[in-house]
Formats: structure tokens, sequence, C-alpha cells
């Protein structure tokens, strides 16, 4: 069966957050006036956060996954900040211990009689928002393609890797699909590589979230992404049972008009591959 | 059945997962004969510290006379829990390692007391999450409890925390059942992986059942290995660190640790 090999020491899996970093990713979001470049910094950083604390034994990290960040618009290239800035496939324990920084945060924690109370925590930050220049997905796909065929060779019998793509434009540089879908081709033993896309809107338009097929899909575009979308495996449609969606069988790793709920959906239940040694 | 006569007789096997090291293993198990107690607990491997609350939790209930109602469990949690957390707290952990200790450990665990009325031996269990007990008579399942279908594991089951906030009326919670054992009964003490596959077993293949009786009975630790090996290979049993504890009432006394 597909997708269910187990993620460990000796088999790593892989993330790919690919992100848009357009000049329109700095407008504004959701109801509140944060930007959309802003609102996915900050929800990447929450999603590495939280793939470290999964890998958390004691004071030793397992080195479950290979993480990189892409970012696309002005340039194309890796997206982390700091230390491990231009690294792509870094191991999580690096990750864990590479922050660019560690931010104070304050935390809402059960006060034990029912409430809450708020703590002081350090928040760990890799990468910063960015918003520049156009949408050159074809060129950013083509930068993924070839960290796959780096990776792949080398982890032959692995959970498949996954890419996380976020946009809220189309294309500028061409018409993806030809590259996604020899994205899609590539795998491993435990089946082909998975490629979510989740499209953002600043116009409050209707969003679609994890489609079965194109029907009610409003445009090329919409319909160009549902397309190079994969299927969501079964470990996936539960991670997205568990975030309170229900999903059809067959339904696509796909979002159109996402608002902010739905980009925090999107990470959490991209990055769920759960079957951990 | 004239308990006198009888002895009570234990065999247990720890193994880790597939591919990690048996100081990896987050399972574990404890007895005391003399006090006649015997327990298993299954630390959750995304929490905190989960090995040792494990070894903790079993060490100490196993060493115990008492813990055998709802009432007396939240005390004495919440002081085996302080004494596991105070050990982070000597130094500076890394921002990860403070965030995750800050959920705290958490585990599964069942106790068996097996006490020897004049002419009977009567057991009481006491169990939280989904590590169980299994009695059983001419080869047959009598009962199986907290869980007693293969279906219902694997639900996130309720576990004992560390964190002291997190143990309020974890008490209530607890599964506490009693009965009296019979002449040649044995009673098995398992982690959930196996549990599961054991009562899965029972009706499907009994005859893998009875070949890990058989194991048990001549204390095989090679040949268990290579049991759970096989099964593990055959996607029959969930790859996850097993333990298996059985305690059987009657002749001969013997008492054999492997793993």
């Amino acid at each position: 069966m597909p997708y269910s090999a187990e993620i460990s020491r000796s088999n790593p899996t892989c993330f790919i957050f690919l992100l848009d970093q357009s000049g329109s990713m700095s407008e504004g979001f959701g109801e509140g006036a944060i930007r959309k470049a802003d609102f996915v910094a900050d929800v990447v950083n929450r999603t590495l956060h939280d793939l470290v604390i999964r890998c958390t034994r004691m004071e030793e990290i397992r080195s479950y996954y290979h993480i990189s960040i892409i970012g696309y618009g002005a340039s194309v290239g890796p997206a982390f900040s700091g230390s491990l800035s231009g690294r792509t496939h870094v191991p999580v324990g690096e990750v864990a211990d590479l922050p660019a920084r560690l931010d104070n945060r304050t935390k809402k924690v059960p006060d034990g009689a029912g409430g809450l109370v708020e703590q002081q925590v350090r928040f760990p930050v890799w990468m910063d928002p960015t918003s520049s220049g156009g949408t050159p997905m074809c060129a950013a796909f083509t930068q993924v393609r070839s960290l796959l065929e780096q990776w792949l060779p080398e982890h032959r019998n692995s959970f498949p890797p996954t890419v996380l793509h976020l946009t809220d434009g189309e294309s500028t540089d061409g018409d993806p699909t030809e590259i996604a879908q020899q994205i899609m081709s590539l795998s491993t033993s435990d089946g082909p590589v998975l490629l979510f896309n989740c499209h953002v809107s600043s116009r409050h338009a209707v969003k679609i979230e994890y489609p079965g097929d194109e029907s009610g899909l409003p445009d090329d575009f919409a319909r160009t992404l549902f397309r190079i979308s994969t299927s969501l495996p079964e470990v996936f449609r539960r991670a997205a049972s568990a975030v309170g969606l229900t999903t059809a069988e067959g339904a696509r790793g796909f979002v159109f008009n996402g608002d902010p709920v739905s980009v925090a959906q999107f990470f959490e239940i991209g990055t769920r591959p759960a079957n951990l040694r | 059945m004239n308990a006198p006569d009888r002895h009570i007789s234990v065999v247990h096997f720890l193994l880790p997962k597939a591919g990690l090291l048996l100081s990896e293993c987050e399972d574990a198990l404890a007895l005391c004969h003399r006090r006649g107690r015997y327990c298993v607990a299954d630390g959750a491997t995304e929490a905190y510290d989960t090995r040792r609350w494990a070894r903790f939790l079993t060490k100490c209930w196993a060493a115990n006379d008492r813990l055998l109602t709802k009432e007396e469990f939240e005390p004495w949690l919440a002081i085996l829990g302080a004494r596991l957390e105070q050990r982070w707290s000597r130094r500076p952990l890394p921002w990860y390692a403070e965030e995750k200790a800050r959920s705290g450990a958490f585990a599964a665990f069942i106790g068996l007391a097996v006490i020897q009325s004049e002419d009977r031996f009567v057991w009481q269990v006491v169990a939280l999450g989904d590590s169980c007990l299994i009695h059983t008579r001419d080869n047959a399942i009598v009962t199986a409890l907290p869980i007693s279908e293969p279906e219902d594991f694997g639900y996130h089951p309720t576990l004992i925390p560390s964190n002291l906030l997190r143990q309020q009326g974890i008490g209530e919670q607890f599964t506490v059942a009693n009965g009296h054992a019979e002449k040649d009964d044995s009673f098995l003490l398992l982690t959930d992986a196996i549990a599961a596959w054991y009562i899965r077993m029972s009706t499907e293949d009994p005859t893998r059942v009875h070949e890990l009786t058989k194991l048990l009975d001549q204390q095989d630790f090679a040949g268990f290995e290579q049991f759970v090996a096989r099964e593990r290979a055959d996607k029959s049993l969930r790859n996850d660190d097993v333990a298996i504890m059985r305690i059987a009432i009657g002749p001969p006394y013997s008492q054999v640790s492997a793993g």
C-alpha cells in the first residue's frame, strides 16, 4: 500500500515548502490588516516548530525529516534566514539548533482550574517575510524538481517527499503544468511525490478546499492548480478530519481562494505523515 | 483450589521497535513477587522523557503495598510527577526540549495484584490507557481489559500525565476490576501493539497464539525475537515496542526475565 512507509532516522522523509514571495504577497489578508507574506512566514515558522517538536526525544532530535524552503518572486532560491541561509535538505536536528533567532512570545496555558494563564515562551524564527517581483512559478517548480532529483536516489524506500506550494497568483513565466507533472511522476518505492497547492486570495472570494473534481472551480488557473495537486492519501485525509474538515475519497491536496484559516490547516494537514518509528 | 499447593511463575519479554535499541524502548515492566504485584507501562513516543516516566511508574507501583483504588492514585501520581519534572529543571534546556517538557510525559499503565487468600487467589487490576490484561484459562480468553476488541486500539486513549495540572481528575479515569483465579489460569500484561495482535489472533489464527504461549513456556527469548520479527514483517503486528509479562498460577515456581 503506498504512503505507508515508516519514517525513521535511516529512512527520513522530505518536506519542501515552496512559497510565493511576489510583490502581491504584501497585500492585506483576512479580517485583520496582516500582510499575506507576514502571515505565511508565521505559519511556516510555526510548522517548522511543530516538526521539530515531533522529533524531540529528551534533548535529542531524531532526524526524521529533511526540510527545504524555496521562495520565488524577485528571485528563486532557498529562503531560510540566518545561519541556514542558502541551505536545502536541512536535517530537522540542524533546523532545531539553528533558527535565525529566538523571539519571546506569550502563550496561553491551562492554569489547572479550568482557566488559562499567560506564559512567556521562546519562539524560533527561521524565515522572514519577503514580497517583491513577479511570480516565476515555472522556475520555482524547476528548482524543486532538481532538489527532488538530488534527494530521491539516496532515499529510495522512504515515505515520499511532500511539496507544499503556496501562491496568491498566476505564474508569470509560463504554464507550470508540465514541470509539476514531472515532479508528480517522481517516486520512492512507497509512492509518488506528493504535491499540494494552496492558493490564497486577498479578495473575500468563496474558498474551495480539497475538491474531488473540477466542476466547482471558477477558472482555468484554478483548474491548472487542481490538475497538479495529488489526491490526498488516507493518512492526510485523517489529518484533515482531525482539524474538522470532511474530505471525499479522491479529494486533491488543493485549496483555492484560501483564507488565513485555510493556510494554517493546509500546513497542518500537509505535514502529517504520522508513521514515525 | 488449595492456594498453598500452587505457585505463581512469571516470565516477561521486552523488545524495542524494529531498528531501535533496547535502550530506546519506551515500554517498561516491573514486578514484586513478594507483594504479588506485576505491571507494564508504555511511554507515549511523542511526549518528553517517556521512557523514564514508564519505568518510574512501574518500578514505584510494584514496590508499593497500596495503590489499588482510584482515590489512591492521584496523590501518588502528583508526587511521582513532581519528582520526574524536578529532574528537568536542574539545568537550562534547549528551546525544543523546554517546549516539550512543558507538556510533560505520558504513559499507559496496567498493574495486577494477585493476593493469596486461604483457599484461592484473588486478583485486582488497575489500568489507564491501552495496555491490557488478558486472563486466560484452558488457552481461551476469560477477560480482556480495559480493551477487549482489536479495532478499539489506536484511538489516542487517555494516558497518565506527569504534569500536575494535567493530572487533576485522572484517578476517575482508571479502570479498576477484580476477580478470582482458578487452578492453571494465566494473566498476560501486554502493551498495546502485542495486545491488539493477541486479541485478534485469538479468533483469526489461534495457532499463532499457541506458538507465543510455547515460547513463554520455554522462556525462549531468542525465539520470541524471531517470532515478533516475523509477525511485524507480515504486518500482523504493528512495529511498536513490545512488553509482555505472563503471570501463571501453577507449579513449578520460576521467574525468568529476558530482553
